[in-house]
């Protein structure tokens, strides 16, 4: 499914300069690492 | 892909007729942020004659003035004109998800009796502003077809687990609440079947009036009977979060007072504290923002998705 061109859309828009710029404008959002993909592996790992 | 967009009509009814209320209120809210009535005219696509005959004619609906007009200071809401535009937005804050849910619902039935719709995913998640931003974004982009429904977090990541979405969205706190999230969701999330796309962060605290009447610093405020709450509903993200800060500062819902009222959204939670009806609610930094009121940062969260993929 991560590779399904809808996911992959979404990926792009929301690592996307105009994404970022108008989530950026809200105030109290920040869009450091959006789009980026983690296993859940990994992710386990760096929180707990 | 035809989209579909749902929004509440207003219809104000007196002894005589029955009037649409809806031209008045976009025309009202556009007074309020220029301050001028000939842009709020142009905004709004009216001439500056017709804009002040509708004004005219609510006012005598009402029987009391919707705007004033100031020699060489442009115009203003009155009281009462300033109370519809705000009961709008709340109408607004507390139906917008559901409506949202129910067009993407129409448009789903539509794109399947309809020819070369592309094909979608569906991603459940809980309302915010970034992913309302999303669904904007997505709404401008012909070749995406996805199906977005607001729900909680919990009932993403059943529907996920349902295979009833592709994709779910969670939101996590930093500091020390964030480890016990964690080991709750490894119940939820196999390795082997999931992965996880970074979102956004965003700022959550309490909502008070402008300049902070009651000299709220942080949750411990809560305890004074005196200060009115409005809460998230049962289930929500944000309600389940504010339980957790609750205990971590040792603090027993039965003393906030209002703490059983509550709100569906966090906008709707701000136009609560904004209209006057409580004196304070939990929810993100841009609510507080959109219906001018001060905020006092509590914590910090990470939004994220969940994909059913092969890493």
């Amino acid at each position: 499914m991560l590779n399904a061109k809808p996911v992959e859309r979404l990926r792009e828009i929301i690592s996307g300069t105009d994404y970022r710029r108008a989530v950026g404008s809200l105030p109290g959002y920040a869009v450091a690492d959006a789009g980026s993909v983690k296993t859940v592996q990994k992710f386990f790992r760096e929180n707990s | 892909m035809v989209r579909i967009n749902i929004e509440a009509a207003w219809h104000f009814t007196n002894e005589t007729s029955p009037h649409s209320m809806r031209v008045m209120l976009s025309f009202l809210r556009e007074i309020k942020l220029s301050g001028t009535l000939a842009t709020a005219a142009e905004h709004t696509g009216m001439s500056y004659r017709h804009a002040w005959n509708l004004i005219d004619q609510w006012s005598a609906f009402f029987g009391e003035p919707l705007v004033e007009r100031q020699r060489g200071k442009g115009s203003q809401l009155t009281p009462l004109g300033n109370k519809l535009v705000w009961a709008e937005q709340h109408l607004k804050a507390r139906l917008g998800p559901q409506l949202h849910n129910i067009a993407q619902e129409l448009e789903m039935e539509l794109a399947n009796l309809l020819p070369d719709v592309p094909p979608s995913i569906r991603i459940h998640a809980s309302h915010g502003f970034a992913i309302s931003k999303l669904s904007e974004f997505l709404a401008q982009n012909p070749d995406s077809n996805i199906d977005l429904r607001y729900m909680t977090n919990q009932a993403s990541l059943d529907s996920l687990r349902a295979q009833e979405c592709e994709l779910a969205a969670i939101h996590l706190p930093h500091g020390e609440l964030r480890k016990r999230a964690v080991a709750a969701l490894k119940k939820w999330l196999d390795p082997s079947v999931y992965c996880v796309i970074g979102f956004v962060t965003r700022e959550m605290g309490l909502f008070v009036r402008r300049g902070n009447p009651f000299d709220i610093t942080g949750l411990g405020a809560l305890r004074d009977p005196k200060i009115t709450f409005v809460n998230r509903d049962v289930g929500s993200g944000t309600r389940a979060l504010f339980e957790q800060l609750l205990a971590q500062n040792k603090i027993d819902s039965g003393e906030i007072t209002g703490y059983q009222n509550v709100e569906l959204t966090h906008a709707a939670v701000a136009a609560h504290v904004a209209r006057g009806m409580a004196d304070t609610g939990f929810g993100v930094e841009a609510a507080a923002v959109e219906f001018d009121l001060d905020f006092v940062h509590i914590i910090t969260e990470d939004y994220f998705f969940i994909c059913r993929a092969i890493c």
